[in-house]
């Protein structure tokens, strides 16, 4: 049989299996080990589902997975996210949607030590919803900035998404986080945005805080001085090139539990909860690795992608417009899949012909989080948008649809921004001398 | 529902040897950078040791994840076909997934006895690469019974229409 032919029917069973409620990554593997055997036998398809496996599992590269998360779930039971917030707050609660801004900048800071916007949606719901809701804020605003600032968790480094697709399209993860920075930081500047014009159009959504003295801002910052530390140690051994990523992940994974024991917040209970969140999550994401190399694997072999690449160059379209085609596809695709499943489910088809077209991998790997991200806040479903409905429970759905549309609108311009402009994700990286996308 | 099964299975202790393995990983890299830095002195081999023990660590977190139900999967076609729909399609996707981890199992049961019959070690420290892997291995096997009682306790769901918990092994766990 064609492999072309093969690697359809092998898209096409994958679909099926995944409309069957079967786990995603378990579907990627069934659907390539079953295409590879039909095109190669099934004695070797079958030593597949262990090459593929124990390559991933055994990879150390990928070993910061389960440290990022140690971290991310020590930050939260030790409320190290209670202090980014208050210590956000302490700084910009006195302006018009001040703890709207705190809210972002504390998604930022909560990203940058979690890595995944549904965690950071949902520990920041906890946080700054009630806050917002009791201080009056308009609940759209007050939902919306939440499920708008929790997307910053997989934008900002250290990134679990970037992890896996620097695995996947072999390219180096350091060169991700440091290409990311830029993109991150702007992301936050039209967030705020988003917000100021908000509350100059409704300012009863946001009022004011109180304004702190310096004093009272110095008292908070001292006592956020564990996730100042936690910050400093892993963004910056990162970015100042002090530590390799693994380093970096361990090291925080280590600080963060050292401050949840250091505030008593270590109990039995506590431990078990961060057990639990990091074995399943961890299992989770590398399951969904291993299916995607199985597959990945057997369609590179049918070689489809090249031919898809061939025909859509022979297409003679702009790049622009293929990558215009795929940003609209990813929305879709990141508003109905989990972010790291839409990523791989497209990863063998989508990758080659990015590369074919003439684009760098970092680029579009920023790209295709970023556009992933803010599918989590697209609606009909926007993963984000239902985390956050589960925290708030008063808060109606609509409610907080309405409160993410200035959000979403900011996004689509940074996101314009940022692929018309491949530099401003590029110049940092190669600056640094970074090694740059592995064609 | 059985509550010994689920504490006897010990899904969560499984994964707690995974956790132990993640601080040691983290520790013995935390101490390599700083005699790196302090003396000049790296610890020789932590690549290749962490490498080991990430594999096992790994290996340990599946059974608690099988046991949670804790998977990546899409279920727009339950919810629109109905409850009972769901249940089927639910137990479909089950025993889908007891039916990898049964191939999965058996791959690491032949590659952990071609790594012993080779008596491949690492590089610098030349440790044998075969006892790690017969451990994760054999947590790789434990998915087998977790993923079993999952299709049992939801096959029980299915006839007698209701259930002690959602998540039965790891809620009876979870009361320890």
């Amino acid at each position: 049989m064609d492999p072309i032919v093969v690697a359809s029917i092998g898209l096409i069973g994958m679909f099926v299996l995944i409309a069957l409620h079967i786990p995603i990554g378990i579907a990627m593997a069934v659907a390539g080990c079953v295409g590879f055997g039909v095109l190669n036998g099934f004695g070797p398809a079958i030593t597949l589902v262990a090459t593929e496996p124990v390559g991933v599992i055994s990879n150390l590269d990928l070993a910061v997975i389960p440290l990022f998360l140690l971290m991310g779930s020590f930050a939260g039971v030790s409320g190290l996210s209670a202090d980014i917030y208050q210590l956000a707050y302490a700084m910009m609660g006195h302006r018009k949607g001040g703890l709207a801004l705190a809210t972002i900048g504390g998604c930022a800071g909560f990203g940058a030590v979690c890595g995944s916007s549904l965690a950071t949606a949902a520990t920041m719901g906890r946080v700054a919803l009630p806050e917002m809701l009791k201080r009056g804020y308009a609940p759209t605003l007050a939902t919306g900035s939440i499920a708008a600032g929790g997307t910053l968790g997989m934008l900002i480094p250290p990134s679990v998404i970037m992890v896996v697709y620097a695995f996947l399209a072999e390219q180096f993860v350091i060169t991700l986080f440091i290409a990311a920075l830029i993109p991150g930081l702007i992301a936050v500047f039209f967030h705020f945005i988003a917000i100021g014009i908000v509350v100059r159009i409704r300012p009863e959504s946001g009022p004011a805080g109180e304004r702190m003295s310096w004093a009272e801002r110095w008292a908070v910052a001292r006592q956020s001085w564990g996730v100042v530390l936690l910050l400093v140690a892993v963004i910056g051994g990162i970015y100042g090139g002090v530590f390799t990523v693994t380093e970096a992940a361990s090291l925080g994974a280590g600080l963060a539990f050292l401050f949840t024991v250091g505030r008593r917040k270590f109990t039995a209970e506590s431990f078990w909860l961060v057990l639990k969140e990091t074995a399943s999550n961890t299992a989770m994401i590398y399951l969904i690795i291993a299916g995607a190399s199985v597959f990945t694997y057997f369609i590179t072999t049918t070689k489809m992608p090249n031919a898809l690449v061939d025909a859509i160059v022979e297409m003679n379209l702009s790049p622009l417009v293929i990558i215009g085609v795929l940003m609209v596809a990813f929305l879709i695709l990141g508003s109905i899949f989990d972010t790291i499943a839409a990523m791989v489910i497209t990863m063998p088809f989508v990758y080659p012909l990015v590369l074919g077209i003439g684009y760098d991998p970092i680029w579009w790997g920023i790209v295709l989080v970023m556009v992933i991200e803010i599918g989590m806040i697209t609606p009909p479903i926007g993963m984000n948008v239902f985390v956050l409905y589960g925290v708030a429970k008063t808060v109606p759905l609509r409610t907080i649809f309405a409160g993410i549309v200035p959000f979403l609108c900011a996004d689509l311009v940074r996101l314009a921004i940022i692929v018309l402009f491949p530099i401003i994700t590029l110049w940092l990286p190669t600056y640094m001398g970074m090694n740059m996308g592995q064609n | 529902m059985n509550q010994g099964s689920g504490r006897g299975l010990g899904t969560r202790w499984i994964a707690l040897i995974g956790l132990v393995g993640f601080v040691v990983v983290a520790l013995a890299t935390i101490i390599d950078v700083l005699l790196r830095w302090l003396f000049s002195m790296p610890i020789d081999g932590v690549a290749e040791i962490s490498r080991l023990i990430v594999a096992v660590s790994i290996a340990s977190f599946f059974p608690l994840a099988l046991a949670d139900r804790h998977h990546i999967s899409i279920e727009f076609l339950g919810a629109a076909l109905g409850a009972r729909a769901r249940l089927w399609l639910d137990l479909i996707a089950h025993i889908v997934t007891l039916i990898f981890f049964i191939a999965l199992g058996w791959q690491f049961v032949l590659y952990t006895l071609e790594i012993t019959e080779s008596g491949e070690a690492t590089w610098v420290l030349a440790w044998k690469v075969a006892p790690w892997w017969t451990v994760a291995t054999a947590f790789m096997l434990t998915c087998m019974p977790v993923q079993a009682l999952v299709i049992f306790y939801h096959v029980k769901l299915m006839l007698l229409g209701s259930n002690d918990s959602p998540h039965p092994l790891t809620d009876a766990e979870g009361k320890g």
